[in-house]
């Protein structure tokens, strides 16, 4: 088994790859490629500013190498084994101040003899300096002292020694250029030396040169979006919401699904069946977005029902609320239970009512008897509903809700809605399949063999055929996890929710590299895991199956 | 001997698993409640901090009061005595004391405006202000490029030397400046800085801070390529004392004034803790002196699909702002944030113009607000290009047809429903750019018949479209952004007028960085798009002079013509605000009878405004951003959460 998981895992990363480079390739062909986020969107266009801005943030971004020297770099930066990059070295993250003070006084020492030599360097050029003597010395290996030596003499001839200095750095003529004209142009010595200090530090940090002298173990980075953020920031900032919305949704669809499924199964072609089968199939075939948009028209609505809020993970208030329940007496405290209470008790009488009425219904229209108990049934649900209804028509259900919810209600109470909208769709598919599964087993030769020797029909069902019939399910997990991710989209966006989905749309839109590519390497990741979770789950559920 | 599980063993294990989550939620709770109480213990020690600050300066305060007390107890001495020998009390001309601290043609300040409004019978401090926002604020950092909402926020927290009055964008009123003087040639100009003021946690400000902020956007590690292309035109800045700033410009491009005025001026003490990459990864790292500051600490601000608060900043030098507290809401939806309009959920909504006439006739939705529809100055304009390079757009006369042959009125009335106005020259009527004696080309099909017919083109074999002497057909395409209804329907209802005057149309939507490629590569007969204002007085030189044409410029349309590029150059390197005018004026005119573009439309703005935020009109320059200046009256004070 052991030896199968890792197998699986060492094929995720030729996969992976090959889904990056993809993904990669189709966007950087698209047309514009990669970078529309440099461009004014919409209908609007501005001048010469937004150009300059433009070039200056292609080359920082690195839009201006080969697409294949993109990737590599991409490559290289996600890798855990690969080259350092000089902005490595420059920028650690470390927020430590030994190890920043500790980096200061190296520098100090290193760029002692540029001072000496050139006594003018005001506090912040000695600083400029010392990055950039860390920075090439790293990069080309050599001992600090050579690199100021080399640097004290450029600054004494900018023309001379100093432009020859930046042929040292990969660069591209026009860019060279660029960096070196305004020394050139600069009218006084001290406007050059000052203007080539600058140049220097800048091109000698040139943040994403790749040390090739040095490969070896190093910290896997996503780099920086376009607007100059950690990409993994974002990505766990929204990787915890995802997950919430989908780890909530996902042991609900199943619960529901496979009840459905079984019920249906054992009482098959029956009112039920037939009933579940086509309201579930109409789920499935509504929209998301339109199921969102009426779902806050309907329920968030002042004018509908005010009962839950209109987006968001939460109140703007809540950050100072407590995180449980706060309640300043007995009898508030008991006030909340209550509604509590009467929220599920409107809930499951919601629920049995359109379990009374699918499974007996038609038989009491056909002139049947209706069975034990059903008049005592619909009066309690009736009771159930109108307290239930009262209580939402006095309001004083959630939009009353104040401080003393706490933060966890308050959460729970926004993701009312998303869950709903993310969940609905999902019953048809598996609830047919668990039917489906059931009802072949069902007239398999075991259970025949079964039924024959007298087991009991409650013990066939949950003994014997459950466990087989769980196999189909299991099977389409593995589709379902990618296409929720997908679903959460549409509805992350539609409910102002900052998750994964909201990122990925995000990253498309405006053609964002990094992000573009961390989201298909997050997406991929998360599919293949799941399929290597349904084999494991095959194991454990079949015996049959092994992978030894 | 059955061993089912029964309904006991069901509620017993339901009540230990509930026992387990209470107890795990509460570990939790309690953690949360830790770094909650570390966060206060840091805001307490700020706080300690700018008393302590406090203390220092109150004391300083007395001593001079002390010495102040001295003084004026002389000079009543003085006085006195003089007054005793019985000669007339006179300061005399060389002692004037110039309580206008002013100098000729500067305003007084914002809080002048403020003031004015603390002057209504019903003003009360308190209330929030909510704004819902259509999408995510990428950053609040200043100068790192974000979005304008970005900017308008940032304003309330960071301030610059001056800014342009809100109503008459000619007036510029001094902000953290108390005055300036403009050398005659313009390239020289000194600012006397305000030396009451200090930043949110106290620290004062001065010249160095304005150095600062110089020397700190300059540095090429710094991600503000878009302002060093603007402060290039600076050629120094000089503290010449700790309250007079010394600007000196490279030429007298007519911008200059505002790209120093404008400056964002940052905290010295504050920005300087962080290295150049901070700076660019931290999103919300702003910190000013301005009315408002952030809720959060400024580097713990996220861009998301959480709300935004800025809080009134308790140290503010000037005049304090009424509302308590500025909210922005996102909604990335449009249905949902139109339902949390209706719920109240915030104040105020920008209506579009497809939304115009449900959103006019809904009673339910108006209630309780009010319906402003207005213009402002940087609102823009949207145009259909010709691609002059092509022969059948090279010729005036044929242009000038076109331009009569688009209804424009009419489109205004139905595509628009009235949100937009016929625009005769890329700048607005209410700015001073605009000559205003220049009419609008009629829709006149007899008239643009006969010059089309003057330039050649007739409609020789009878097919119903024009062709010239060589036997070409009149065809061209309209490119324009696919997927924006707004220029779809312009294009099909020009398409349709033209073939009117038979002249064949297609439509070619592109998607937009399809489209930016054609327009670079100039592959294009005719292009309809808008372009925004930078600001109330814009510059021309990028769409229409002729140096503009080669190397990516945005003359996209290749548009050649030495008088205007006389002209441009003239209006823009003039320094004298008059004089200047008059020359835009001649731009104006040029640019109207030489129709490079025919100009389309000026949008106008509708937005609905709760009616309990009082002080809330539109103003002139910008749409929508003096939040300072709003105000709830007491009675109707309550919180939109």
């Amino acid at each position: 088994m052991l030896s199968y998981i890792t197998r699986r895992l060492l094929l995720m990363v030729p996969t992976l790859l090959g889904v990056t480079l993809v993904v990669f390739f189709v966007m950087a062909l698209a047309p514009g490629g990669f970078g529309a986020a440099l461009e004014q969107t919409g209908d609007q266009t501005v001048g010469e500013e937004a150009k300059q801005q433009k070039a200056y943030m292609m080359r920082r971004y690195g839009l201006d190498k080969p697409l294949v020297v993109q990737y590599g770099r991409w490559l290289n930066q996600v890798s855990p084994i690969g080259f350092r990059t000089s902005s490595e070295v420059i920028d650690t993250d470390s927020t430590d101040p030994e190890v920043k003070e500790a980096i200061a006084r190296a520098d100090a020492e290193a760029v002692a003899p540029v001072v000496e030599a050139h006594p003018w360097l005001n506090e912040g050029q000695r600083g400029q300096m010392g990055e950039a003597i860390r920075s090439i010395a790293s990069y080309e290996r050599l001992s600090t002292d050579e690199v100021a030596a080399d640097l004290s003499a450029a600054l004494s001839d900018p023309r001379g020694a100093g432009v020859a200095f930046f042929d040292r750095f990969d660069r591209n003529a026009e860019d060279l250029a660029n960096a070196i004209n305004p020394i050139l142009d600069a009218e006084t010595d001290e406007a050059a030396r000052t203007a080539l200090v600058k140049s220097l530090n800048y091109e000698a940090k040139g943040l994403d040169r790749v040390l090739f002298t040095r490969p070896g173990i190093k910290a896997p980075s996503l780099g920086k979006t376009i607007r100059e953020e950690k990409v993994a920031d974002k990505i766990m900032q929204a990787l915890p919401i995802t997950l919430l919305l989908n780890l909530i949704t996902f042991p609900l669809i199943y619960l529901v699904a496979i009840i459905i499924g079984i019920y249906a199964a054992r009482h098959r072609g029956g009112a039920f069946d037939i009933a579940s089968g086509s309201l579930l199939l109409g789920f499935w075939s509504f929209p998301r977005i339109g199921a969102g948009v009426l779902l806050i028209a309907m329920l968030a609505s002042k004018e509908k029902l005010n009962w839950f809020p209109t987006g968001g993970l939460n109140k703007i208030e809540a950050e100072a609320m407590p995180f449980l329940p706060s309640f300043s007496g007995l009898l508030e405290a008991s006030g909340f239970a209550l509604h509590v209470l009467i929220c599920a008790m409107v809930a499951v009488g919601v629920l049995l009512l359109v379990g009374l009425l699918i499974g007996q219904g038609p038989a009491m229209i056909r002139g049947a008897r209706p069975p034990k108990g059903v008049g005592i049934t619909l009066i309690v649900i009736a009771a159930m509903i109108a307290i239930g209804l009262a209580e939402f028509y006095l309001k004083v259900l959630p939009t009353e809700m104040t401080d003393e919810r706490g933060w966890l209600i308050d959460r729970i109470w926004h993701l009312v809605l998303p869950v709903l909208c993310l969940i609905y769709t999902g019953f048809a598919l598996l609830s047919k399949l668990m039917r489906g599964s059931v009802l072949d087993n069902l007239s398999s030769d075991y259970v025949r063999t079964a039924r024959a020797k007298g087991v009991n029909e409650r013990d066939v069902l949950f003994r014997h055929v459950f466990r087989n019939s769980l196999l189909p399910l299991i099977t389409v997990a593995a589709a379902i996890i990618p296409a929720m991710i997908v679903g959460s989209v549409v509805v992350e966006r539609i409910f102002t929710i900052q998750g994964m989905g909201y990122l990925a749309v995000e990253a498309a839109f405006q053609k964002d590299r990094e992000l573009i590519l961390a989201t298909t390497l997050f997406a991929g990741l998360l599919g293949l895991t799941s399929e290597l979770l349904r084999d494991l789950c095959y194991a454990i559920a079949d015996p049959r199956v092994s992978y030894e | 001997m059955d061993n089912r599980f029964s309904i006991k063993d069901f509620v017993v294990v339901a009540l230990i698993l509930v026992v387990i989550v209470i107890l795990l939620l509460s570990m939790f709770m309690k953690d949360r409640d830790w770094d909650r109480l570390d966060q206060m213990m840091g805001v307490m020690e700020q706080q300690q901090q700018s008393i302590s600050g406090y203390e220092q300066t109150v004391q300083r305060m007395r001593e001079e009061n002390n010495a102040l007390k001295g003084g004026v107890e002389r000079l009543i001495a003085v006085l006195q005595e003089n007054a005793g020998q019985g000669g007339g009390v006179s300061l005399g001309n060389g002692g004037d004391i110039n309580l206008d601290a002013n100098a000729a043609g500067v305003e007084g300040g914002f809080e002048e405006r403020r003031l004015a409004v603390r002057e209504n019978a019903d003003f009360a401090s308190g209330d929030w202000y909510v704004t819902a926002v259509g999408s995510v604020i990428p950053k609040l950092t200043p100068y790192i490029p974000g979005d304008t909402v970005g900017s308008y926020i940032r304003w309330q927290i960071v301030e610059s030397l001056a800014k342009r009055d809100y109503d008459d964008p000619t007036i510029w009123r001094p902000v953290l400046a108390k005055s300036w003087e403009v050398s005659d040639d313009g390239l020289t100009i000194t600012f006397q800085l305000r030396e009451n003021v200090r930043f949110s946690g106290g620290e004062p400000f001065d010249s160095s801070d304005v150095i600062f902020t110089y020397n700190w956007v300059m540095n090429p590690d710094i991600a503000a390529p878009r302002t060093r292309a603007y402060w290039d035109r600076i050629e120094s800045v000089e503290a010449t004392g700790p309250y007079e700033v010394v600007f000196k410009l490279k030429d007298s491009y007519f911008l200059g004034f505002s790209v120093c005025a404008e400056m964002e001026v940052l905290c010295e003490e504050y920005y300087r803790e962080f290295t150049p990459d901070q700076f660019n990864t931290t999103p919300g790292l702003v910190y000013g002196s301005g009315p408002y500051k952030l809720q959060q600490d400024p580097e713990e601000w996220k861009p998301g699909t959480q709300a935004t608060v800025l809080v009134r900043n308790e140290n503010y030098w000037s005049v304090p702002p009424a509302l308590d507290r500025l909210v922005f809401k996102i909604f990335t939806t449009r249905p949902p944030m139109v339902t949390a309009f209706r719920n109240g959920e915030f104040d105020n909504l920008g209506v579009r113009a497809d939304e115009y006439l449900n959103f006019r006739d809904d009673a339910s939705l108006r209630e309780g607000k009010r319906w402003l529809e207005y213009e402002i100055v940087n609102g823009g304009y949207r145009y259909l290009g010709w691609n002059t390079a092509r022969p059948m757009f090279s010729d005036k006369r044929v242009r000038q047809a076109l331009a009569m042959l688009i209804n424009r009125e009419q489109m205004a009335e139905r595509l628009f429903n009235g949100t937009a106005s016929v625009a005769t020259g890329p700048f607005h009527p209410l700015g001073n750019q605009d000559d205003p004696s220049i009419e609008p080309w009629p829709y006149d099909p007899a008239a643009a018949s006969a010059l089309l017919a003057q330039a050649g083109w007739e409609d020789r074999d009878g097919d119903g479209v024009l062709e010239n002497s060589a036997g070409e057909r009149f065809r061209f395409s309209i490119t324009f952004p696919a997927g924006i209804a707004t220029y779809q329907s312009m294009a099909e209802a020009i398409k349709l007028t033209m073939a009117q005057a038979k002249i064949a149309v297609d439509l070619n939507p592109q998607e937009w960085n399809s489209m930016l490629e054609s327009m670079d590569a100039r592959d294009f007969d005719s292009i309809t798009l808008g372009w925004g204002a930078g600001g109330p007085e814009s510059d021309v030189y990028q769409m229409f002079h002729s140096d503009s044409i080669e190397d990516g410029g945005d003359n996209y349309g290749s548009f050649r013509s030495d008088a205007l590029d006389a002209a441009i150059e003239a209006a823009r390197f003039e320094p004298d605000d008059e004089k200047r005018q008059v020359l835009w004026h001649e731009v104006h005119r040029i640019l109207h009878d030489e129709q490079p573009y025919a100009f389309l439309f000026n949008s106008r703005l509708i937005r609905m405004v709760d009616e309990r935020i009082h002080n809330a009109n539109p103003t002139t320059l910008y749409d929508f951003v003096h939040w300072d200046e709003f105000y709830v009256p007491g009675p109707q004070q309550q919180p939109r959460q």
